[in-house]
């Protein structure tokens, strides 16, 4: 294990159980190509101030997660992977629960949600901590899940990506 | 006829016996008046766009003003030209396109085209105004407008063709319009920005141009500010599908998130990426707009573009694995190797310059390096995949 330094906000908490799976959602669909999956899917967007989201297996099932971030998110959910606590704290960073920080009122958090902390790391450094989770991820396969059913649709379509 | 090739110039004939010789009774100067006025309208709309914030110009008004050049023989045969107040010269054509564009909609029976410029209140006082139009007419008199050329067919106003008209622009839901004060809820957002398509139409008259974008979608562009463009535009314009793919870039305007036109061009420049895979990739690329993550993302840099292309040429020619190709959320391109075991991957940045990496699993750090000469970024892709 690494030793991690974690310096954590009101509200937020370590997620301790190291076989937790973190859901990611792949999104937008420019991250895919052919059957690859960029590395920067598994880090932080420029919107997100170094805290990637990911969902936590013990509250949420990939399917909800997904189907959550496809309905709420401004992009749908492309496909679903997985790290697990284990791995991100061997990759050398952590898993943070935040639910119970505040949100602003126009805002909605997903069920379960967490984040893998990049805070303040420079970029050689988050390049490698997206490229370790990415290869345990990729070790572990594309957690299997169905795109959202759009409105009026009785059975979810196929997703041609695949 | 000098003057008929000037942008703007317009005729419009009265036709019946009160018109014979030429004569031009005052009371028809009215609707003459009336022409000007949906095109001070639509002028003063396009300048609030131009200045949300600002109050219209005290001057503007009366500075969109038409004047008649000449009346020739026969009927009363008006040729109209804008008087030259150069302050909003700009602004004279792109309002007279969208009085234009209205006028004849109404009087050939198509649909009365959206009028993105004006807000609500400002749309009805426009239409109600073009309605207004041919209100002096008596049986057997017509107003004939020359949309385009002074020889091309003109609309035919009269009494009879006003009726539909009329109702064609006003709608039962005109008279639900609140007299509120006008509140500028169609304002613009600017930005310099570069979009990807094809060059489909000029119009040298104008300067205008059609900027067809790779899903279809139009746009259209002006050239006033940059008249030196005229020769880039003309050696890329093609009406086909197979016209060469150009870079336009200026400042684009968009209405409630919706593309609207480029209002200025500083740059016109033909873009080609290889018929291959990777290049379709990288072509599509080149559609994105700012936040096309929907998380902030920056629009993909035309430098990192050719530089992408460039090393994956020489990719491609030393028979390597293609890898993954994808945009940057800082605006450049990724190429990536990636497998459960291995991460390898040159990104190029905004500026052209590159970073590569590699990370093997379990390995605590990775090798990085970076620099800006193309070559070394294939000797490492040489190096790390051969």
């Amino acid at each position: 294990m690494t030793d991690v330094q974690v310096e954590l906000k009101e509200g937020e908490q370590l997620v301790g159980e190291l076989e937790e799976i973190g859901y990611r959602q792949i999104t937008p669909h420019l991250l895919r190509d052919g059957r690859q999956v960029a590395t920067s899917a598994f880090g932080p967007s420029t919107a997100d101030a170094g805290k990637p989201s990911y969902s936590r297996s013990l509250i949420v099932t990939a399917q909800e997660a997904r189907d959550w971030h496809s309905a709420n998110a401004r992009k749908p959910s492309e496909a679903v992977y997985g790290v697990s606590v284990g791995e991100v704290i061997q990759s050398g960073s952590v898993v943070v629960d935040d639910s119970d920080c505040p949100i602003a009122n126009d805002e909605s958090r997903a069920p379960g949600h967490c984040f893998v902390d990049f805070r303040g790391l420079p970029k050689p450094e988050e390049r490698e901590l997206r490229a370790k989770l990415y290869m345990h991820a990729m070790e572990r396969g594309e957690i299997p899940t169905e795109p959202l059913n759009q409105d009026g649709a009785l059975f979810s379509l196929p997703d041609s990506s695949h | 006829m000098e003057n008929q090739e000037r942008p703007g110039f317009k005729r419009v004939r009265l036709t019946g016996a009160r018109f014979d010789g030429g004569r031009l009774p005052v009371d028809s100067l009215v609707e003459l008046q009336k022409y000007q006025d949906i095109v001070r309208i639509a002028a003063e709309a396009e300048w609030k766009q131009e200045h949300p914030n600002e109050d219209v110009p005290s001057d503007l008004w009366n500075s969109v003003s038409l004047t008649i050049d000449r009346i020739d023989e026969g009927s009363a045969d008006i040729f109209l030209a804008f008087e030259q107040h150069q302050t909003y010269v700009e602004y004279q054509l792109e309002a007279q396109d969208v009085a234009d564009s209205v006028l004849v909609a109404a009087y050939s029976g198509t649909e009365i085209p959206d009028l993105p410029s004006l807000s609500e209140e400002k749309s009805y006082a426009f239409r109600s105004t073009v309605a207004e139009i041919g209100s002096t007419l008596k049986p057997g008199q017509t107003i004939e407008y020359y949309p385009d050329a002074p020889g091309s067919s003109p609309i035919t106003i009269s009494i009879e063709t006003r009726d539909e008209a009329v109702g064609a622009l006003l709608t039962p839901e005109d008279f639900l319009l609140a007299p509120s004060s006008e509140l500028d809820t169609f304002a613009l957002q600017k930005s310099d920005e570069s979009l990807v398509g094809k060059i489909t139409a000029l119009d040298t008259d104008r300067m205008t141009y059609r900027f067809t974008l790779q899903g279809g979608q139009q746009l259209t562009g002006h050239y006033k500010s940059s008249p030196e463009l005229l020769d880039d535009l003309r050696k890329v314009v093609n009406d086909a599908a197979e016209g060469p793919l150009t870079r336009v870039t200026g400042e684009l305007q968009t209405k409630n998130d919706e593309l609207f036109r480029f209002w200025q061009t500083t740059s016109v420049e033909q873009v080609q990426f290889d018929d291959t895979e990777w290049g379709h990739r990288l072509a599509t690329f080149t559609a994105l707009r700012p936040d096309w993550d929907g998380a902030g993302a920056e629009q993909i840099s035309p430098v990192a573009l050719d530089a992408a292309q460039t090393v994956l040429r020489a990719i491609t020619e030393a028979d390597i694995e293609r890898p993954g190709v994808f945009p940057t959320p800082e605006g450049g391109i990724l190429l990536e190797w990636g497998s459960s075991q291995r991460v390898v991957s040159v990104e190029f940045l905004e500026d052209g310059s590159f970073e590569t990496f590699s990370l093997t699993a379990g390995e605590p750090r990775g090798e990085h390096s970076f620099g800006d000469n193309l070559a070394f970024a294939v000797e490492f892709v040489k190096a790390v995949r051969a």
